[in-house]
């Protein structure tokens, strides 16, 4: 049980050290532009029609159930201020992140985990590179520049599923969604996509450079890079909210 | 006749990976500049924990590794970065970058160092085919490593290390797992490459033919304890096969 207990808290201060150690080696030796760009291109470039056709039809059937609720109270015409602030606060943040966890996520865990055991990690080491700083800190900046551009698009392509199922008129549409709008609701999106984005190249990187045991080794990384990001997201996002609400009301 | 010079040593050593199960216990040995050692021993024996502490993966619990004077475990971040910079590891699946050619991967060390650059390019791609051809792959050049064999990944390795001329160079089992053919080749290319760039190396093996094809001095190691050191030509010299009866169990 001692040991049990100390394990845990060896590990958690060996991924906060990391955490800190990664991020902080990607601004003191600036990352070449090119591993940077690449980054940015598997991260933002390729997921982009995912998150879009993911928030086109979350905002789709978030509209088709909550119209016929809200019409009850006589209140349609404010769906899409309705589906904005849903979007912007909690649906955009969190659609990127899942589609980042498992596309995103998966992958940073899979390539580091599968180079940590065939000893290429070691070999980079051997070659003179600090490892964390070639493998952890590219993926952590081009997961930060990327995350928001892309929950930004994902608010819109929500808005844009909700408008094409909604029966308001086009006008009164747009309107109430340019209502949600507003900087208390706005700053959640501009803030959850980086704390999201960093704990998940964060998590997902150090999973991969602590893989262990071969091929199922690299299994274990992945499975755990998922469920763990997964966890984290839901509590931190209940974290962020309370923190913003009272912040900005 | 020129002085012996040593270059690293490796003074009383004890590891473990984890407390209560020593990996080594006391062990003691030297090598001098373009001389091989040759470390034998078992699976389990602690040969490649060896080759780590001296890259300086892990510290010892107890004595050092001093590498041309300076204490391999006291140094950190750059520094260490620096000191690795002047070994070079072949690994036992040699470990290249698979998302990577032949040509990358044996360029890697001089592209991260500087030379990703225009007037850098044409220098490196001069050295990476000079490379290639001492170990006998010039013709794979754009190649990607899943297209090579076993042997020739290793010698792609081997070309990605002396690529940078470095002091030392650790051999972890580069061997293992290829025919008797491939074998030998991999030895001529390991003694092309003491030859011609007059470096040291550690090989660390089971494979008896390898080690008398390469090995200048001899350390027998069983269960993290130095059970003989000294020259090949002494070891040779021994009634009876020693080497044998070393890998059996028996005293020597």
């Amino acid at each position: 049980m001692f040991a049990t207990v100390r394990n845990f808290f060896e590990k958690l201060g060996d991924f906060a050290a990391f955490a800190v150690r990664a991020t902080w080696k990607g601004v003191r030796h600036p990352i070449k532009l090119s591993e940077l760009i690449e980054q940015a291109y598997f991260i933002g470039w390729q997921t982009l029609p995912v998150v879009l056709f993911a928030g086109f039809f979350a905002g789709l059937s978030q509209t088709l159930f909550l119209e016929s609720e809200l019409d009850e109270y006589g209140a349609k015409m404010t769906i899409g201020r309705v589906l904005g602030v849903t979007a912007i606060r909690e649906l955009g943040p969190l659609v990127v992140s899942l589609m980042f966890i498992g596309r995103v996520g998966a992958a940073f865990a899979a390539e580091i985990g599968s180079m940590k055991v065939n000893n290429q990690i070691e070999a980079i080491e051997a070659l003179g590179q600090d490892a964390e700083r070639k493998l952890a800190s590219p993926r952590i900046w081009g997961m930060l520049l990327t995350a928001l551009p892309l929950v930004v698009l994902t608010d819109v392509s929500e808005l844009v599923g909700g408008w094409v199922i909604s029966t308001v008129s086009n006008g009164m549409f747009w309107y109430q969604a340019g209502m949600s709008a507003y900087f208390r609701h706005v700053s959640s999106s501009l803030v959850k996509p980086f704390i999201f984005g960093w704990m998940i190249a964060v998590i997902s990187t150090w999973y991969g450079m602590r893989t262990e045991g071969g091929v199922r080794g690299v299994g274990r990384s992945v499975s755990s890079t998922v469920v763990t990001c997964c966890i984290w997201l839901f509590i931190v996002n209940a974290l962020v909210g309370i923190c913003m609400i009272a912040w900005t009301g | 006749m020129a002085a012996r010079e040593t270059l690293l040593e490796f003074k009383d050593v004890d590891f473990a990976y984890h407390a209560g199960t020593p990996i080594l216990e006391g062990v003691r040995f030297e090598v001098a500049r373009g001389e091989t050692l040759v470390i034998l021993g078992g699976s389990g024996s602690g040969k490649s924990t060896i080759l780590r502490l001296i890259m300086g993966f892990y510290a010892p619990d107890a004595g050092t590794v001093r590498f041309e004077g300076v204490e391999v475990p006291r140094l950190t971040g750059q520094a260490l970065a620096d000191l690795r910079a002047r070994m070079g590891m072949v690994f036992q699946e040699g470990a290249l970058f698979d998302s990577l050619t032949v040509g990358e991967n044996v360029g890697y060390y001089l592209l991260e160092h500087g030379m990703d650059n225009a007037r850098g390019l044409p220098e490196v791609e001069r050295r990476v085919r000079e490379t290639l051809r001492l170990v006998g792959l010039e013709h794979c050049i754009d190649k990607m490593p899943s297209e090579l064999s076993g042997g020739m990944r290793r010698r792609v390795s081997a070309a990605r290390t002396i690529i940078y001329s470095p002091d030392l160079i650790l051999y972890d089992e580069p061997t293992t797992g290829l025919d008797p053919a491939t074998c030998e080749s991999f030895c001529a290319v390991m003694n092309d490459i003491k030859r011609e760039k007059r470096v040291a190396s550690i090989l660390v093996t089971h494979n008896l033919e390898d080690a008398w094809a390469v090995g200048d001095h001899f350390l027998l190691l069983r269960d993290g304890h130095v059970l003989w050191q000294g020259p090949a030509a002494e070891l040779k010299a021994k009634p009876g096969d020693t080497l044998m009866r070393f890998f059996r169990g028996e005293d020597l």
